[in-house]
């Protein structure tokens, strides 16, 4: 017999990456050589390949068609060392890697951007574009590099300095000659007071400080609201914590409400925040019917969470945060064609960062229905080349639920587009040849040769077909997701949009 | 559909400690003309990507030595949808050492598929078709796909009826679903 209070289902603790490298999302070091003046038997030793892939590439790429006939299982092996190689006359500008010390709040940052650059023109731009919870910016700078490799400063003064919380840090550099090298990277930066807790709904990766989500699970009848707790340590030693936490749900502002339900959380293992780095945790609290949070929750009235922490030392750490219930929609991801396991995986990180962008203004995914039609099934619609391929597809194929159907493509080679909807708004009922949405997949090959699926652009991508499926039309406001152009695009959504998808007839209220 | 009654007001969000701006530092990009190009060329090339009345790709003579750097630039972000964007855009311009750049590359059996596919496009109908003849056999399934589609003239097959889209047998890459919650949450019954 279930009980009718609130309690705390399980905790989790995560595996913490680097705050100086926050996201899983970020690039990785790139450090490809000139093939011609590198011994074959040194990239075979780094990239574990068979003597004959460092061959192929020596042939060329006209050799290499001819090669591989013969060899067909050698093609990814061939594209690693394409990867990690710089064939006769390229010579593109690389940024090698950007490294910097631990972030901290209200402090000037420095940024090193370590590149190569096998070219006589020198590189004279720097810039790194910021995300952070509030609007994002840009710091352009003057430099004057001359070296084929080496690094170069980029400075985020006292006019810039970052609260608390995870940023990102999109890095570009320009050539003279109008080459550009760019590259993902993101920090956590710590507090400088020197202890802080932050409370964030599940998998919050970028930016912001948002809502959690009532969940509501009609298997048991309860609420679940899931919260992850970050604590970060500014101080060069580490934290030990006290491993009980306080909990307790208000209606209206904590203090200034009505407490609902309290009690305390204990983590089955000691924490130790890092000196200077971060402890995350996540907590999922189970409300059932007749509970006082599910009370709220059902009458779709907001609740704050506020959570208290103490470390041995006997500081107290305190933190809170909206929670309530959002509206949501489901999609069919539909892979066409076919994606290797890393392309899957980045497929549903993509999904994933997605439900963040739409979750900063309360909407939720309801589900996410996992679809394939593979190569031979598709019978030629792998890649997009035409509104009317676009939409016999959509004619052809479809998923009989009240999900919106996204395709996912190996390519769009139409005309410059990357994604289409089937309409604004696209209809609540299946059949037809405008009841979906599709994408390219967005695919790239990344510095060890593995194919990947580009998470950032793709989530962005997805979600701006999503919101034309769910009414929304173009907005070229700062950072918002609705922008028609991909390079400016951003995760922003109003609530004038949140206002025009409401009434779509696959949003639901969860 | 969602019941307009319950929908909220707007509700204040907590402004950012130290507020929600910061100012942008721009250089006058003057004293690099060539950078100033590329920026502009670039804002371009990623101006048009939704479908959805999009303006359309427009480069010019002028623009051809970019494109064929942009073109060729595959490490790091930008290797993936604004690579292809100039891959594509050279396809707009009637020049030889422009189709020269997009034969190589819709042959290089190196290039990641959707760079060859792109570049396929890009050479237009009838030098695309003298060029798919040679991918026939091609290694990437993708490329000889579409090839072999360009060669022949043929369009995609249909199913007879309308299909229903089957089941991904393959799993969460980390075992928890990807909209947030574990175990796979999916309204079909697999
Ligand atoms: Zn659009």
């Amino acid at each position: 017999m279930p009980g009718t209070t609130t309690s705390v289902l399980r905790t989790v603790d995560h595996v913490v990456r680097p705050v100086t490298a926050w996201s899983v999302l970020d690039h990785e070091p790139l450090d490809p050589l000139p093939v011609e003046a590198v011994d074959p038997a040194v990239l075979v030793e780094r990239l574990r390949v068979d003597p004959a892939a460092v061959e192929v590439l020596h042939g060329g790429a006209a050799g290499a068609a001819e090669a591989l006939r013969g060899r067909p299982e050698l093609l990814d092996e061939v594209r690693r060392v394409h990867a990690a190689a710089l064939l006769p006359g390229e010579t593109p500008l690389v940024i090698t890697d950007v490294t910097t010390e631990p972030v901290l709040s209200w402090t000037p940052a420095t940024l090193v951007v370590h590149y190569r650059n096998p070219h006589e023109e020198p590189v004279v731009l720097a810039s790194v574009t910021v995300t952070w919870a509030g609007e994002p910016f840009v710091v352009e700078q003057e430099v004057r590099a001359d070296a084929r490799e080496g690094t170069l400063e980029l400075r985020l003064d006292e006019e810039h300095t970052l609260p608390v919380g995870p940023a990102g840090l999109d890095v570009t550099l320009w050539r003279a000659d109008g080459a550009r090298a760019a590259v993902r990277h993101t920090v956590l930066v710590l507090p400088s007071n020197p202890l802080a807790m932050a409370l964030g709904p599940a998998g919050a990766r970028v930016t912001g400080s948002w809502s959690l989500r009532g969940d509501h699970r009609p298997e048991s009848d309860t609420f679940v609201t899931e919260c992850e707790i970050t604590i970060t340590n500014g101080d060069p030693r580490p934290v030990a914590m006290g491993r009980s936490m306080s909990w307790e749900f208000w209606d209206g502002p904590v203090g200034g409400g009505t407490r609902v339900e309290a009690g305390t959380l204990t983590w089955s293992a000691p924490i130790t925040v890092p000196a200077l780095g971060a402890w995350r945790g996540s907590v999922h609290f189970s409300s059932p019917r007749g509970s006082g949070v599910f009370g709220r929750y059902d009458r779709k009235e907001d609740l704050a969470l506020a959570v208290s922490a103490t470390a041995v030392d006997g500081r107290v750490l305190r933190a809170e945060i909206t929670a309530r219930t959002l509206l949501a929609y489901g999609v069919n991801i539909i892979k066409v064609g076919t994606f290797g396991a890393q392309e899957h995986a980045d497929l549903y990180a993509a999904v994933d960062r997605m439900r963040e962008v739409f979750e900063a203004r309360d909407i939720t995914l309801r589900g996410v229905d996992r679809r394939l039609i593979t190569a031979a099934q598709a019978g030629g619609y792998t890649t997009v080349g035409s509104e009317d391929e676009y939409r016999d597809m959509l004619e052809a194929w479809s998923c009989a639920n009240d999900y919106v159907d996204v395709f996912v493509v190996q390519d769009f080679a139409w005309a410059g587009y990357n994604g289409y909807a089937g309409d604004i708004p696209g209809p609540a009922t299946k059949g037809g040849r405008k009841d979906g949405v599709a994408v390219e997949k967005t695919g790239y090959t990344d510095g060890s040769g593995t194919a990947r699926l580009d998470v950032e652009t793709l989530a962005l991508l997805v979600g701006h077909e999503v919101g034309h499926y769910l009414g929304l039309a173009h907005q070229e406001t700062t950072d918002n997701l609705m922008r028609s152009s991909s390079g400016v695009r951003g995760a922003a959504v109003d609530y004038e949009q949140y206002r025009l998808m409401f009434p779509h007839g696959y949003v639901v209220h969860l | 559909m969602a019941d307009l009654t319950y929908l909220p007001p707007e509700r204040p969000r907590p402004e950012p400690p130290g507020g929600a701006t910061r100012p942008s530092v721009r250089v006058d990009t003057g004293a690099f003309p060539r950078v100033a190009a590329r920026i502009d060329l670039d804002e371009r090339l990623l101006a048009g990507t939704c479908g959805i009345d999009g303006p359309e790709l427009r480069v010019g003579a002028e623009d051809l030595d970019l494109l064929l750097l942009a073109a060729a630039e595959r490490f790091g972000a930008g290797a993936g949808v604004l690579r292809r964007q100039a891959v594509l855009a050279l396809g707009l311009l009637d020049a030889d050492p422009a189709r020269e750049r997009l034969r190589e590359l819709a042959l290089s059996p190196f290039e990641h598929h959707q760079v060859r596919l792109h570049a396929l496009a890009a050479l237009g109908p009838d030098r695309a078709r003298e060029v798919a003849e040679r991918l026939r056999e091609d290694p990437d399934e993708a490329v000889r796909d579409r090839a072999t589609r360009i060669a022949d003239g043929t369009a995609p097959e249909r199913p007879p009826v309308p299909a229903v889209v089957p089941v991904d047998r393959r799993g969460a890459p980390d075992g928890r679903g990807a909209d947030g919650h574990d175990g796979h949450r999916c309204c079909c019954a697999c």
